[in-house]
This record gives structure tokens, C-alpha cells and sequence, in this order.
């Protein structure tokens, strides 16, 4: 009965993801009619000659359209699973990377390599400065809000909070000091836009997403028994410490890949994960997979809406999340207070 | 062969002692109750047994091992504890929390969800196997955890080890006796051995095979209730001197 709700859950969320990546493939500034698009598609996939659109609606469909909407959806699912595995390794389901200061650390980890090192290597350069920033935020964050009751809420958001006006300085002045090349790059990233999606972008977010959500599969049961708590945990026969220190990495490396690839898109993490354990409970074995299709399809819709409300103007889509999100998390908050004050 | 062996147990924490015991073994079979004033050292033996802390001397053998020689999944199915509260704040349901209780364990979906309505019938916490975890009682859930441990055990292949540390706490007075006499069953019946922690030294003098005596971190009596808990020794350690009833089926302190 459950079994057939969550099943019925991922089909609907591969349905809309459908939906979305057609409406994706034939919205935009230059008109091309939806069987055209599918047809560009499938042309590059075969490599042969089905399409009969002209080269310039080829081009846009392919090299622009295409990629940014496999972008849009590889890092919505990065975004949301990463996000779920936070909220359980911190026990608790206001743990968002944006919230606790963990992407604003990767931010700065990516700001510093792109003013810094502004190479033909910024490729690899960004991500992994990403990774290592957000590694460092998230173990500090880890240390400053952990005690044996589970993780102070409070000192979470506070240690975001600080992290974040830290980071803000530190990008500010990294802004300051760049040359105009770092300055312009600096600018494009951190409006936090899916606009610049290539197929490398594709490629290193779609590999690190399916691989990440297979290590946290593995983990799933893992997930849940430290849910009841750690020591709990480890009386179920799970390494505690271990586990821990291979999740906070992974997801280190999710946030990073996924900060560096198209800057701040804060609230998926934390959004999509409770809405699934709203409705079809916490369990990490669906949590998981059904979040990365949600947050998937959520991204995606964010993005076209994005495109299209001010066109041929486009909004940055962190923007649009956020002003989705931060209004969710406040009432987040306000259903949690009475059991926050407990812990 | 004896189901735990504590050769040697050193734990020192803040420059405290808070552990110095030696030479204690159990049996398959037997309820031990650990007694003794607060800070004897009664929940931290329970903690360097089951692992969770780190002593600086632990040399303990569980069925003739050490804990290194253990896999961890089948120290699990043989070793379990129930914690004294926990810090569950995800709305899993009563049944899902119990599940949990197979983790460790080799069994197929069907099989771990049979035997986790069986376990839950014997905990009497099987009306309200779908309601959330999160909305139960203190006693409810201890119950439900307690579900969730003897699943754990349910697979054990040689006496299992069951740790509680004031499983009671949050009980009433008919739910204290039951669990009491759940433990008793199990011991006896199906021959684990239990190491529970209490405060209340008639339940121990009712259902306990033996009793561990503990004081600023020492073992300082190991035997028979009824040979311990007598007038003089409860005077010395708790420092209140009480009346002791002798029945024709059992004994009561009264105090």
C-alpha cells in the first residue's frame, strides 16, 4: 500500500520531468516547434540526419537549450540529495548546505580560484577550490554544533550565519582586488545562473550526481539508524565515525561541484527533502532517490519560469528559489519552534 | 562458556576514576540487576560494555571473544541496548522504528516485518504500529525501542547479551511489572543474559537472579539478592537504613 505510493510518487515526478524538459527544449527567445526540438535531440544523440531544422535552430537546441536543460536537472537532483544526506547526518531537517554555511564556503572556496587562479585549468581549479571550501565550512559547522543530544539548531544557523558574512566580506574583497577578466567571471557565477551550461558542465554534474546518489544508497539504512541517534547506531553494528566522515565528504563534494557549476541556488536541499518525508515518511532508501527526481523536476520548472518572466531578460534562478524557499523555511521554523526550544 | 567476561575495566575521564572493576562473568539464563547510589559507575559500565565509550583498560569478552574478533553486524544480533531515551526528531512510524531492529540482520522484508509484529504484540505496542514515533508517550516509546532491540537479538545464535540501562523511568507502576517480568521470560525461557540497571530495589529483590552492587566506581558485592540486600548494606551505601519484609514468595524493602 505504502510500497505502491512511493512508486507511484516516482512516476509522477519522471512525468513531470518529462513535461518540463520538452517545455524546456522549445521555450526561448527564438521559436522552435516542439516535434523540431525532439528531433534535434534525437539527431545528436544518433548522429545521423533526422532533423529538418535550419542550422541556426539546430545550434540553439543542441549547444544552448539541451544542455542547460540536462544541467538544470543533474544539479537539482545533486542539490536535493545533498541536502537530504546534510539533514541526516546532522539529525536534523533544518540542515540545509545554503542554511548552515556550507555553499557560502564552497562559494568563497570557488571565488578564491577564479581570482586567483584565473587559468585555462578553471575547469577542475573551481570545483575542487568548491570542494575544499565547503569541506572546511561543513567540519567546522560539524564541530561547533555537535554535543551527544544530536546538533544545536541554533548554533547551526548561527555558525551560517557567520559563515556566510565572512564569506560575503572575503568575496567582496576578492572582487575588489581582481582584474577584470576574474571580475567578470566573478560576477557571472555568483548571480547563480544556469545560463552558461555546456556539456562539460553537464558531464562533471550528471557523473558526480550519479555516483553520489549510489554511495548514499549504500548508506541508506546507515541514514536511518543514526536518525535514532549515534549511539543507537552503533549499537545496530554501524561504524559511526566512518560513515559520518564518507557522508560530510561526499556532500562536500556535491556542493562544491554543484556551487561551482552555477553558484548559489540555496533552498532545493532543504525544500524538497521534507516535502517528501511530509508525505511519504523520512525512510532514506526513498527519500533519497524520490528527492533527486523532485528536486530534479523542481529545478527545472524554477529555471524556465525564470527564463520566461522578464524575457527576453532572464532571472537568475538562485534568485527564483530563493524567494520560494526563504519564505518556506521561515514557516519551517515556525511548525518547528516548539520542539527546537527542546533541543 | 560464560556470555560476557570482564576481565579488567580502567575508564578515567576528566582526570576521575569513574571505573575500576575486575573478574565478573555472567551466564546464559541470567536477569543481573546493578545497583548502587548515582555515580556509582552503573551507566558507565553499561557504556564501556556495549562499546559506546572508550576505556582505558576494557578487556572484555563477549562469548569468549574480544570485540575485535566480532564483525560488527554479528555483535549486533547478539548485543543489544536500550537507551535510555531517545533523541528521534524524523516522524518515521512505530513500525518503521522497530524495522530498524533488522539492520544488522540477514532477513528477507517479509520475514524481519512478520517477526516485528510478533515482537511488537510481546511489548503490547502493536495498536499503534502506524502512528508516528514522534507522537508517543515517554513510556510508549521506550517500549517501542525495546520492540526494536529484541528484533535485533531475535536472530542470535548462541544466548543473546541485552543491556537497559533504568529501563523504568518512564513507566507506570502495571507497565513496570510487565516489563520486569518480560525480562524474567526472556532470561529464563529463552536464556539471554540481562545486565539492567534500577533504582527501585524491590524490583530487583522480585526478579533479579543476581545483583551487582556498585559504589564510586567499584564492584563492591556480587550475589544473590537476597543475601545483598540487606538492612546493614543498604545503610552503608545509600545511607538510609530500611526496613526490610520478609514474605513467604519474596522479600521488600520498605522505605
Amino acid at each position: 500500500m505504502i510500497q505502491n505510493k512511493k512508486i507511484l510518487a516516482g512516476l509522477l515526478a519522471c512525468l513531470v520531468i518529462i513535461i518540463a524538459s520538452i517545455s524546456s527544449l522549445i521555450s526561448g527567445p527564438m521559436a522552435i516547434p516542439a516535434v523540431q526540438s525532439l528531433l534535434a535531440v534525437l539527431d545528436l544523440i544518433s548522429g545521423g540526419q533526422l532533423n529538418s531544422l535550419n542550422a541556426h535552430q539546430t545550434i540553439v537546441v543542441q549547444e544552448l537549450r539541451l544542455p542547460r536543460t540536462l544541467l538544470a536537472l543533474f544539479l537539482g537532483a545533486l542539490l536535493a540529495v545533498c541536502g537530504a544526506v546534510t539533514q541526516g547526518v546532522f539529525r536534523n531537517p533544518l540542515a540545509d548546505p545554503g542554511v548552515i554555511g556550507v555553499s557560502s564556503g564552497a562559494g568563497l572556496g570557488a571565488a578564491l580560484a577564479i581570482v586567483v587562479f584565473p587559468t585555462s585549468l578553471a575547469f577542475i581549479s573551481t570545483p575542487l577550490a568548491a570542494f575544499v571550501g565547503g569541506l572546511l565550512t561543513t567540519l567546522l559547522v560539524y564541530r561547533l554544533a555537535q554535543s551527544s543530544e544530536g546538533t544545536s539548531v541554533l548554533i547551526l544557523l548561527l555558525a551560517g550565519i557567520a559563515i556566510s558574512a565572512f564569506t560575503g566580506a572575503v568575496v567582496g574583497f576578492l572582487s575588489f582586488i581582481a582584474n577584470d577578466q576574474a571580475l567578470r567571471d566573478l560576477t557571472l557565477w555568483g548571480m547563480g545562473s544556469l545560463s552558461g551550461a555546456n556539456f562539460r558542465h553537464v558531464a562533471l554534474t550528471g557523473i558526480s550526481c550519479i555516483i553520489l546518489l549510489f554511495f548514499y544508497m549504500k548508506h541508506a539504512s546507515a541514514l536511518n539508524a543514526l536518525l535514532l541517534g549515534e549511539a543507537e547506531a552503533h549499537h545496530l553494528g554501524i561504524d559511526v565515525e566512518r560513515v559520518k566522515l564518507r557522508l560530510i565528504l561526499l556532500t562536500a563534494a556535491g556542493i562544491g561541484i554543484a556551487v561551482s557549476m552555477a553558484g548559489m541556488i540555496g533552498f532545493i536541499g532543504l525544500v524538497v527533502p521534507h516535502l517528501i518525508r511530509l508525505t511519504l515518511g523520512p525512510d532514506h532508501r526513498y527519500l533519497l532517490p524520490l528527492s533527486a527526481l523532485t528536486g530534479a523536476a523542481l529545478l527545472l520548472i524554477a529555471d524556465i519560469v525564470a527564463r520566461q518572466v522578464l524575457a527576453p531578460a532572464e532571472l537568475p534562478v538562485g534568485l527564483l528559489t530563493a524567494l520560494i524557499g526563504a519564505p518556506f523555511f521561515a514557516a519551517l521554523l515556525l511548525q518547528q519552534r516548539r520542539r527546537l526550544s527542546l533541543i | 562458556m560464560n556470555t560476557l567476561q570482564i576481565k579488567h575495566i580502567k575508564l578515567v575521564r576528566a582526570n576521575r576514576q569513574l571505573l575500576d572493576v575486575s573478574n565478573l562473568a555472567t551466564h546464559s539464563g541470567e536477569l543481573i540487576a546493578i545497583l548502587g547510589p548515582n555515580g556509582a559507575g552503573k551507566s558507565s559500565l553499561l557504556k564501556v560494555i556495549s562499546g559506546e565509550w572508550h576505556a582505558q583498560a576494557a578487556d572484555i569478552l563477549i562469548h569468549g571473544r574480544s570485540r575485535q574478533q566480532w564483525a560488527r553486524n554479528q555483535l549486533a544480533g547478539h548485543l543489544g541496548v536500550l537507551p535510555q531515551s531517545s533523541s528521534l526528531n524524523f516522524p518515521f512510524t512505530v513500525e518503521e522504528v522497530v524495522l530498524m531492529g533488522a539492520i544488522p540482520l540477514a532477513l528477507s522484508r517479509q520475514e524481519a516485518r512478520i517477526k516485528a509484529q510478533q515482537l511488537m504484540q510481546t511489548t503490547d505496542t502493536s495498536q499503534f504500529a502506524d502512528r508516528l514515533y514522534t507522537s508517543l508517550s515517554g513510556g510508549e516509546r521506550q517500549r517501542v525501542q525495546l520492540a526494536r532491540v529484541l528484533l535485533q537479538l531475535s536472530q542470535a545464535q548462541s544466548a543473546p547479551v541485552l543491556l537497559l540501562d533504568e529501563p523504568l523511568s518512564a513507566q507506570d507502576l502495571s507497565q513496570q511489572h510487565q516489563l520486569m517480568s518480560l525480562m524474567q521470560q526472556l532470561a529464563h525461557q529463552q536464556q539471554a543474559t540481562i545486565l539492567v540497571v534500577l533504582h527501585d530495589l524491590n524490583h530487583a529483590l522480585r526478579y533479579a537472579d543476581r545483583i551487582w552492587l556498585m559504589n564510586s566506581g567499584h564492584l563492591c558485592a556480587d550475589g544473590a539478592p537476597s543475601d545483598i540486600l540487606q538492612p546493614d548494606k543498604i545503610a552503608e551505601l545509600w545511607g538510609y537504613r530500611p526496613q526490610l519484609l520478609t514474605g513467604e514468595h519474596h522479600s521488600a524493602v520498605l522505605y
